[in-house]
């Protein structure tokens, strides 16, 4: 959500090894990076960081498993986005856009129950406009015949109704 | 005539062997005398100290690399290490960015290239055109001076540029510009500057 991007990044790990002269920071061994209600975990995560503060990382799954992203969303008391990819997570968060890579799979969630749900080789997801795009290659574009493309939005229940 | 070779070796023989005797008998007795010199080696209270020091390494360019500075440095001849209490270390070598570290107590050790630093450790290195200001606290620092090496077992804080790293079994390697952390990492980056581009939403 908006008030997570004025918020300290902290990151867990197990080991860490910083380059001073790249300035870049590698961290291994169940890293797990926390920002207001944002939470993401991998083995291995590498991250640069701009003058300005602004944090890029590429989280890592281990072996056979994923890495993960989740997010409370804007708009609702529990609404939530968790995402996953096979190979890697691209977080960049000045322009707060997480892009999955191999074996993505984005979900919307309502408290406990998944609202939307999306998979794809590739998705990127903009936390800002809550916006996603699904594409069936891990290059981030799609290609005729490359892969399906799996997509359930539910119906939006009309706020008015609810109530 | 053969009798007369014998008379003279045996004679050669006890003449050399009382030279032989004399001269350990008189080593003894020197050795006696010389009293508590000679067994310096194993007393562990200090031979000599030193008050408001200023140690400086030089390379042999003739160059200062580092000096140590402090209120005493006590010299121990059983290990023949210098404890020094208060010290200052401070980095002089043109190609680091200036580093300034102290601590209550340190010892060096008889190669001295290696200063272990005790207790209250605070280390500041400045920050240069490319790296950001470093400063380091932790109980315990030990210096590879020579190789431009610092690490330490015990649980550090680094403050760096903005961000902070805590964690255990630090090394850091000051001319390759490496740090590492073995456990228990923990770092977290302060939010981004407010200035920088957000005033656009």
């Amino acid at each position: 959500e908006k008030a997570d991007a004025d918020l300290p990044t902290n990151v867990e790990a197990n080991q860490m090894a910083y380059d001073d002269v790249k300035q870049i920071n590698i961290f291994t061994g169940n890293v797990v990076l926390t920002r207001g209600t944002l939470v993401m975990r991998a083995e291995k995560m590498v991250v640069s960081q701009d003058p300005a503060g602004y944090q890029y990382g590429t989280m890592y799954a281990a072996p056979g498993g994923f890495t993960t992203f989740r997010q409370k969303r804007d708009g609702g008391p529990d609404l939530w986005i968790e995402g996953r990819a096979a190979d890697r997570i691209e977080y960049d968060s000045k322009t707060e856009i997480a892009k999955f890579y191999s074996k993505a799979r984005v979900r919307l969630l309502d408290g406990q129950k998944v609202t939307d749900e999306v998979e794809g080789e590739f998705i990127s997801y903009d936390s800002k406009t809550e916006f996603y795009s699904v594409n069936n290659t891990a290059t981030g574009q799609s290609k005729p015949g490359a892969g399906r493309i799996r997509a359930i939005i539910q119906p939006r229940t009309n706020e008015k109704q609810e109530k | 005539m053969r009798s007369g070779n014998r008379l003279r070796v045996v004679a050669l023989l006890v003449f050399t062997a009382a030279l032989a005797l004399g001269s350990f008998w008189m080593l003894e007795a020197m050795r006696r005398s010389a009293g508590q010199d000679t067994d310096d080696a194993n007393r562990n209270n200090p031979d000599y100290y030193v008050e408001k020091f200023q140690f400086v390494r030089v390379s042999n360019t003739g160059q200062a690399q580092y000096s140590i500075s402090g209120e005493r440095l006590t010299h121990y001849p059983g290990d023949d290490t210098h404890k020094i209490d208060m010290p200052v270390v401070k980095s002089l070598t043109p190609e680091r960015p200036p580093m300034h570290a102290t601590s209550k107590t340190a010892t060096m050790d008889r190669i001295n290239s290696k200063l272990h630093m005790y207790e209250a450790v605070h280390l500041d290195r400045a920050a240069t055109a490319d790296r950001e200001r470093l400063q380091l606290d932790s109980d315990y620092l030990l210096l590879l001076t020579d190789e431009d090496i610092m690490q330490t077992d015990k649980p550090v804080t680094i403050t760096l540029g903005q961000s902070v790293l805590k964690g255990t079994g630090m090394v850091a390697n000051n001319a390759t510009g490496e740090l590492r952390l073995a456990g228990n990492v923990n770092v977290t980056y302060r939010p981004p500057s407010k200035n920088a581009g957000r005033r656009a939403q």
